[in-house]
């Protein structure tokens, strides 16, 4: 029989992120449980939009800047992913569009077969987008949570034939 | 067409439709819209949606901005009037922005909603089933601490009682043993589990070693308590064997079903032997092993009843050795008893099948016949005599030649009591005695006069005579406690004849044989209690215990002295201990209680005087109201030597002990037979050693 070690003197996998990254995998697996992944994802996306409000006015603030230029969005995006331990990145950028990569999810392994916290994701980008450049349409075209290896996400910055072909959200200006 | 015109198009849609400005005002609203509003003829246009709802402006304000800027429909996060009620039925909204073409137009919000289950029912259903089931587990939680009480208090029950349980399931193989089964079948419980019942309980009968019944399997099978078979023994694992006793029960569930069996017994060997031991002893001599006088006595009741009926007769045979006095007084006890348990095996090699032989007593033998012809019976007479004809009995390197004396009467219907039966036989072998040595003789009526002038009718003229001159003497011997200081006296009687001081056994045998016991007794109680007064007014009061003999008990004037004494002078009651046999006690149980609880509400304490050689029971001895538990002094003068004397006291005063009752052993005559006493907790002790008979108290 062993030493009996007191549980501080263990190595336990518990720490603050696990457990909020828990909480929410725990929180939108019961929401998709029980009200269904439409009204879940509806929920998650007025969430998203709300801490999206919030993300574009510190980063306004802190840039002293009334708006955002298409530049400082596109910074924005990947620069809020990296504070939340994403691991986004620019793959092109123009006028039309912005399209984004991503190898590592912000919620991590916790995100797998939940794809209405794809939705915070999807508003906060198209709030920004949209409350600095006047529009912003998101199609998540790969995720992490439905199966894909890394995220795929295209910002449309105009309604457009391309836009309007693919499914996405779209967001406006307040 | 403009909004308004479209709007009445969607009358016939499911779904409410309202049209807003960014400020919540009404623009439009179909059919079902305004059913949702709370007034279906009502357009409502022109009013803020703000009116509806229980929420703040702000709150509302919030909401009009998100559903502004998504084309996808966001949740109304928004608490409108009359909405879900407990069943979670209620209207379910969205709002998404309508985007005009062109994008010079003023942005509009759509609002739709949905009647039916709200999203809130679901939680609300979750959160019921949650608590029911919250309920559940809590009573669930509750059950299982008390069954694990229960089974607890039954485990601690199991391992604390005195009896071995074992259990099994329905096949008989064990589930659990507790310590005394552990102990009786050798096994430890953890071994013993999963093997089948037999592997572990070899039982076997006691008689025929042969295996016994599996109580389990009978009781599984015949669905009821079954007891173990009589004679039942444990085999141990160690091969010790344990007599055993008790019961298998089935175990049934809720169902009633059985499903298993529990099987409880105890050992009982230490009782077992005792009781062998106290039944033999019951019926038999200690020092010659032949038949004693109470079973005898009993065979020849049970002989008279039968010939009473005519049908059948017996012959009753008296034996008294002729030189056994001689060799008892000049060589020794130790030689008397020697002899007596010869000349014993010479009868025995004598007896018929189906006559019964017994000690009566001293070298008194008795044989009781079962019916044949004179002429046989004759030659059956001349056998036993023969018997010792040659018999040479040799004792320190001398032979001394022995013969007996005969004396018999037939037990037919004319003889009315034991007493008679034995009176007669006795007269025949008085009157064979009187004819010299080696000499029988068959009772006839007329032998009744001749011996009226001889021996025992001198000594009833004698006993008579004493009873109306005064010329008993009482005498006291002491019996002493082994705990503390208390002392009582046994008053002993001797009879004056002539010059010759009689000792008890030379004329109360035949006190009680011509019925004067009672008034022998009435005599040393009227002087005993006498002397009891006097001590206690001297200011020197002694305790005193008196004999009182079986017909005394159910004398009413014996009983009216005492109880008028004792009313006279109560405080003498605890000075008082009357001595009573246990055979005569057992043998008229009803009369010796009804007596005894009677004098023991006065004070007076009782003794049951040589105990272990009459009916011996422990039974009687719980039910009888005795305080003190005399045990025979044939028990206790070879306790040095016998075993089996040793654990007959033993034995008995364990037993009595228990029962609360005083021991006293008599025969107390050397210093190892008081240490041997004091080892095994005896309490108080009487005999030569401590203190012989004195006419002085």
């Amino acid at each position: 029989m062993g030493i009996e070690k007191k549980p501080s003197e263990i190595d336990v996998p518990i720490d603050r992120d696990i457990f909020l990254r828990n909480l929410l995998r725990d929180l939108s697996g019961t929401l998709e449980t029980v009200v269904g992944i439409d009204d879940a994802a509806g929920f998650i996306s007025l969430v998203g939009q709300h801490l999206g409000d919030w993300m574009n006015e510190e980063y306004r603030k802190a840039l002293g800047q009334d708006s955002l230029s298409l530049e400082q969005v596109k910074d924005v995006l990947v620069d809020l992913k990296k504070r939340i331990q994403g691991d986004f990145h620019i793959e092109s950028a123009d006028d039309q569009k912005i399209i984004l990569g991503n190898k590592h999810c912000p919620f991590g392994d916790k995100v797998i077969d939940r794809p209405t916290l794809c939705m915070m994701t999807s508003n906060v980008f198209g709030t920004i987008t949209a409350e600095n450049l006047g529009y912003a349409k998101v199609c998540l075209d790969k995720t992490i949570a439905t199966g894909s290896s890394c995220c795929h996400i295209t910002v449309f910055l105009q309604q457009d034939d391309e836009s309007d072909c693919k499914e996405g959200r779209e967001y406006f200006q307040s | 067409m403009n909004l308004e015109d479209f709007f009445q198009l969607s009358n016939s849609l499911p779904e409410g439709y309202l049209l807003l400005k960014t400020d919540g005002t009404i623009l439009v609203t179909n059919r079902k819209a305004r059913r949702f509003l709370g007034n279906a003829d009502v357009n409502h246009a022109g009013k803020n949606i703000i009116d509806y709802t229980d929420s703040t402006a702000n709150e509302l304000h919030k909401a009009i901005s998100d559903w502004s800027r998504s084309r996808t429909p966001i949740p109304a996060a928004i608490k409108w009037k009359n909405n879900a009620k407990n069943d979670g039925m209620g209207w379910r909204c969205h709002g998404f922005l309508l985007k005009p073409a062109g994008g010079k137009e003023p942005a509009y919000i759509v609002l739709r909603c949905t009647f039916g289950k709200t999203l809130a029912s679901n939680f609300i259903s979750l959160n019921n089933e949650l608590n029911k089931q919250r309920v559940l587990l809590r009573k669930l939680l509750k059950s299982r601490d008390e069954l694990e009480r229960e089974h607890e208090k039954a485990v601690v029950t199991l391992h604390s009682i005195g009896d071995g349980v074992i259990t099994t399931d329905i096949a008989g193989n064990i589930e659990y043993l507790n310590p005394v089964a552990e102990k009786l079948t050798g096994w430890d419980s953890d071994d013993a589990a999963g093997k089948n019942l037999l592997d572990v309980f070899n039982i076997i009968n006691e008689i025929t070693r042969e295996p016994t019944e599996n109580p389990v399997a009978r009781c599984v099978k015949d669905n009821r308590v079954v007891g173990l078979a009589n004679h039942t023994v444990l085999i141990s694992r160690n091969g010790q064997e344990y007599v055993i006793e008790d019961s298998a029960a089935p175990i049934r569930n809720h169902f009633n079903k059985i499903i298993g069996a529990v099987l409880v017994f105890h050992d009982t060997t230490d009782d077992r032997l005792a009781r062998h031991q106290l039944e033999y002893l019951a019926q038999h001599d200690t020092l010659t092993g032949l038949k004693n006088r109470h079973f005898f006595e009993q065979q020849l009741k049970h002989a008279i009843d039968v010939a009473s009926r005519g049908n059948r007769y017996y012959y009753l045979l008296y034996i008294d050795l002729d030189q056994f006095k001689v060799i008892n007084d000049t060589v020794g006890h130790a030689a008397g008893d020697e002899l007596l348990t010869e000349v014993s095996f010479c009868f025995s090699n004598r007896i018929r099948q189906g006559d019964i032989l017994a000690r009566l007593g001293g070298d008194e033998f008795g044989i009781l016949i079962d019916c044949i012809d004179l002429g046989n019976f004759e030659k059956i007479i001349s056998g036993y005599q023969s018997a010792l004809e040659g018999f040479r009995f040799t004792w320190d390197n001398h032979t001394y030649d022995i013969s007996c004396s005969i004396g018999s009467t037939i037990i037919d219907n004319n003889i009315s009591s034991s007493a008679e039966a034995m009176r007669r036989a006795d007269i025949a072998c008085y009157i064979a005695k009187q004819s010299g040595r080696n000499q029988a003789h068959i009772y006839h009526e007329e032998d009744q006069s001749a011996v009226a002038s001889m021996g025992e009718i001198s000594i009833v003229s004698d006993i008579r005579a004493a009873l109306a001159h005064d010329l008993f003497l009482l005498y006291f011997q002491p019996i002493k406690s082994l705990k503390n200081d208390e002392v009582i006296h046994e008053v002993l009687i001797r009879m004056q004849k002539g010059d010759d001081l009689l000792t008890p056994g030379a004329f109360l045998p035949i006190a009680e044989r011509h019925n004067l016991m009672t008034e022998i007794d009435k005599w040393v109680l009227k002087h005993a209690l006498q002397i009891l007064l006097e001590q206690y007014n001297n200011g020197t009061p002694q305790r005193l215990s008196i004999n009182l003999s079986g017909v005394t008990l159910g004398n009413e004037d014996t009983s009216e002295l005492l109880k008028t004494f004792f009313k006279n002078h109560p405080e003498l009651a605890p000075y008082l201990l009357l001595e009573i046999t246990e055979t005569s006690a057992v043998g008229q149980l009803d009369v010796a209680s009804k007596l005894m609880y009677e004098l023991r509400s006065l004070g007076i304490r009782f003794a049951l005087d040589d105990f272990g050689t009459g009916f011996s029971s422990f039974t009687y001895l719980k039910h009888l109201p005795v305080d003190f538990v005399k045990i025979d002094g044939t028990f206790v003068r070879g306790i040095v030597d016998d075993p089996v004397d040793q654990a007959m006291v033993r034995s008995i005063t364990h037993i009595s002990n228990s029962l609360g009752k005083i021991i006293i052993a008599e025969f107390v005559e050397n210093e190892d037979i008081l240490e041997e006493l004091k080892k095994i907790g005896v309490d108080m002790v009487q005999g030569y050693h401590i203190g012989r008979p004195s006419p002085d108290l």
